[in-house]
């Protein structure tokens, strides 16, 4: 069980730097700067990915994937998907493949707290850079609004709000 | 290769420009477009992972679960009730939610979950604040006299107009009109200052009427009795008992008392303060029992000063175990205030006993240092079926004292407690009540007036059994809204004006104070009367 946390506010962080982030993400898609080296991988990949707070479980085909993503803090946690569309690849200074790309996910979330206990779904879009860190391994970075909304069963009570989720981890390619 | 590259990179770019144009186009809808006040919410945070997300959104619920769920309490008198815990559950609070309020000691303190349960009384209405807020330099009295079986209300003093107030106001469903039902000087001096005003049966026939001492608008000291004839309306007559015995035609800093001295089932009036010739008076009328006249019936303090001004005065019969019905109708009596004109002379606090003797004999002080701009009350609030003696005055070095005194047998009084020693000293310009306020069975005290750091203060004490009294809670004070800490020139009066059973209360005086040599002294003054309401269940 938490400590009651109604004396503790997330920290607010000022809209023009999210918009500056997210700008900077898109004008990396968006002015196409850095020249691709090749089309998008034609074989299937599994990988397992390590992300903040939780692990995902992925398929690779072609230019899409699927993944399996669970997250938790241990009071809070999140079941679903992402589908994930790689929209371009191009070439890092050392010549290795980095990826934009976008993805959409839905979670399942279950939250228990001091007074409240309850479900909800939190749903979003995403997008964002894969780049690898080694012959196996990438590491992604994104971003994009989510909707959470959420139902204590105890009061009745709900709680509906849009957030701006940053969103980071590592792959682990299988095969 | 370098063709190759630049071959793909055309290939790519064109197969990307539509959707990077139509992602682009959405971004800036999203950030700057009519949706501005949508994505301002939603970009007020930015959060590191999913889960900080939904935390934040928990966070959320819970403060509204909070507040849901205090609501509840709050609104079914949790607070209020002796098994707080029991109630919140038979509300429906889940028992998470009531362990953690309540195992929580720092919770528990915050939400102050139950210690209304002694507070006993919330703020209601002003019912004077579109016509004068409030009086000072008089006194509040709840009064059920027009018989409804719920209390009216009757006060005296100057408002914040600074017009002379004499106005009753019937009970009207729990409430008060600030147009008063009758103001039986209007016209005839209009109000009393530095007034008295009691209920008692002086006519005899049922109906209390009223007793009112003071000075009117035109700076004449007056006294009357207005006897209850379904509503009170002033004659010549109402003043002539008391003009045709007396001297002067009235006392002002007065103070009143209404009760059965003599035995002979008929209250006798007992006064107290300065005349015409600002000489001070104590003087005990008796009303023949045959005729409509008063008489002078004792004056105790004829060969010791004349009398007292700026005190209060308390009858009971407090020389014997209250239980003791042969004496019930031999009324002892408290006088407190200063002897001697302005500036001269000095406190006193005098007990007299009035059992079965040809005058009443005086008996030892308890406290010799004397007490005026006082107030006193008798109640057997140590439980040894005595009545005890609260009383609260500036003492004779000028410092506002608040003492309880314990009757110990035969008129013997020893000082039982000093509340407020630490918070204020005590209390100047005072008035107090005892009365049960939280049903336990012993009485409360409410005090009101300006403490040694001139202060205006307005407390309620909570008898914990055995006159164990504690300081609980300061009405004013304690309600931000009110904007107001306590009062001075005050009076309180306890009553049931909301028609439940339970005392309420009544507090009238200036939120401010002001010295009475200041020559702002009544520009200086915000007089607000206060109506608080006892929901204990």
């Amino acid at each position: 069980m938490r400590t009651n946390k109604l004396l503790v506010q997330p920290k607010k962080l000022d809209r023009f730097l999210v918009i500056g982030v997210t700008t900077l993400l898109l004008a990396i898609f968006l002015t196409g700067s850095i020249s691709p080296v090749r089309a998008f991988p034609e074989v299937e990949d599994y990988y397992v990915g390590i992300n903040y707070p939780g692990l995902a479980l992925g398929l690779n085909f072609n230019d899409s994937a699927l993944e399996l993503r669970y997250f938790t803090d241990g009071d809070i946690d999140l079941y679903g998907a992402r589908i994930r569309h790689d929209l371009y690849h191009f070439e890092g200074r050392d010549l290795s493949e980095n990826i934009i790309y976008l993805g959409a996910d839905v979670l399942f979330t279950e939250f228990e707290d001091t007074l409240t206990e309850g479900d909800g779904l939190m749903y979003g879009i995403v997008g964002g850079l894969e780049t690898p860190i080694s012959q196996s391994i990438t590491a992604n970075l994104d971003i994009g609004p989510y909707q959470v909304e959420i139902e204590d069963d105890y009061s009745g009570l709900d709680s509906n709000g849009l957030h701006y989720v940053l969103n980071f981890g590592i792959n682990i390619f299988l095969w | 290769m370098n063709k190759i590259k630049q071959y793909q990179h055309e290939v790519l770019f064109k197969n990307f420009t539509s959707l990077k144009f139509l992602l682009f186009v959405i971004f800036l809808l999203f950030c700057f477009s009519p949706l501005e006040n949508f994505t301002t919410n939603a970009m007020a945070s930015l959060r590191l992972g999913p889960v900080e997300a939904v935390e934040s959104e928990v966070d959320d619920l819970e403060e509204a679960a909070e507040e849901h769920w205090q609501k509840i309490y709050y609104d079914n008198n949790c607070n209020y009730n002796p098994e707080p815990e029991d109630c919140a559950e038979e509300a429906g609070i889940p028992s998470h939610v009531i362990d953690h309020w309540f195992d929580d000691s720092e919770t528990r303190e915050e939400m102050n979950l139950e210690a209304d349960y002694y507070i006993s009384l919330l703020y209601d209405t002003q019912p004077l604040l579109d016509r004068g807020d409030g009086v000072y330099g008089g006194t509040v009295k709840f009064a059920d006299f027009s018989g409804s079986d719920t209390d009216d209300l009757a006060l005296s003093g100057i408002d914040a107009d600074k017009n002379y107030r004499l106005s009753l106001h019937k009970n009207r469903n729990g409430g008060f009109n600030s147009t008063p039902d009758t103001e039986p000087l209007d016209g005839e001096g209009d109000g009393l200052e530095q007034s008295s005003l009691i209920f008692a049966d002086f006519s005899g026939d049922s109906d209390l009427d009223m007793a009112v001492a003071g000075r009117d608008s035109n700076q004449d000291e007056r006294m009357m009795i207005l006897e209850n004839q379904s509503g009170f309306a002033y004659d010549a007559s109402a003043e002539k008992p008391l003009k045709n015995n007396d001297d002067g035609t009235g006392v002002w800093d007065a103070a009143l008392a209404a009760g059965d001295m003599t035995g002979n089932g008929v209250p006798n009036l007992v006064v107290s303060g300065r005349d015409v010739n600002d000489s001070p008076q104590l003087i005990i009328y008796h009303k023949d029992k045959y005729s409509d006249t008063y008489a002078t019936h004792w004056q105790p303090m004829a060969d010791t000063g004349g009398g007292l001004w700026g005190g209060d005065l308390a009858l009971g019969n407090f020389t014997s175990r209250y239980e003791d019905l042969s004496s019930v109708g031999y009324q002892d009596l408290v006088a407190a205030g200063r002897t001697g004109q302005p500036g001269d002379g000095q406190p006193k606090l005098n007990l007299y006993d009035t059992r079965r003797s040809d005058s009443p004999a005086e008996l030892d002080s308890p406290f010799e240092e004397g007490l005026w701009f006082s107030a006193l009350d008798l109640a057997d609030f140590t439980g040894n079926h005595r009545l005890d003696l609260a009383a609260a005055g500036l003492d004779n070095n000028n410092q506002p004292r608040l003492l309880l005194f314990e009757n110990i047998g035969d008129g013997n009084f020893i000082l039982h407690d000093e509340p407020m020693v630490d918070d204020g000293g005590g209390l100047s310009g005072a008035d107090l009540e005892l009365g049960d306020l939280t049903g336990n069975g012993y009485p409360d005290l409410v005090a009101a007036g300006r403490d040694a750091n001139y202060d205006p203060r307005l407390i309620v004490f909570v008898n914990e059994g055995n006159g164990d009294f504690k300081k609980y809670s300061e009405p004013l004070a304690d309600n931000p809204e009110l904007d107001a800490e306590g009062l001075w020139s005050a009076s309180v009066s306890l009553g049931d004006y909301t028609g439940d059973g339970r005392l309420d209360l009544a507090a009238t005086g200036s939120i401010t104070y002001a010295h009475y040599s200041d020559h702002y002294y009544h520009l200086n003054l915000e007089p607000r009367l206060f109506l608080f309401k006892n929901p204990v269940r």
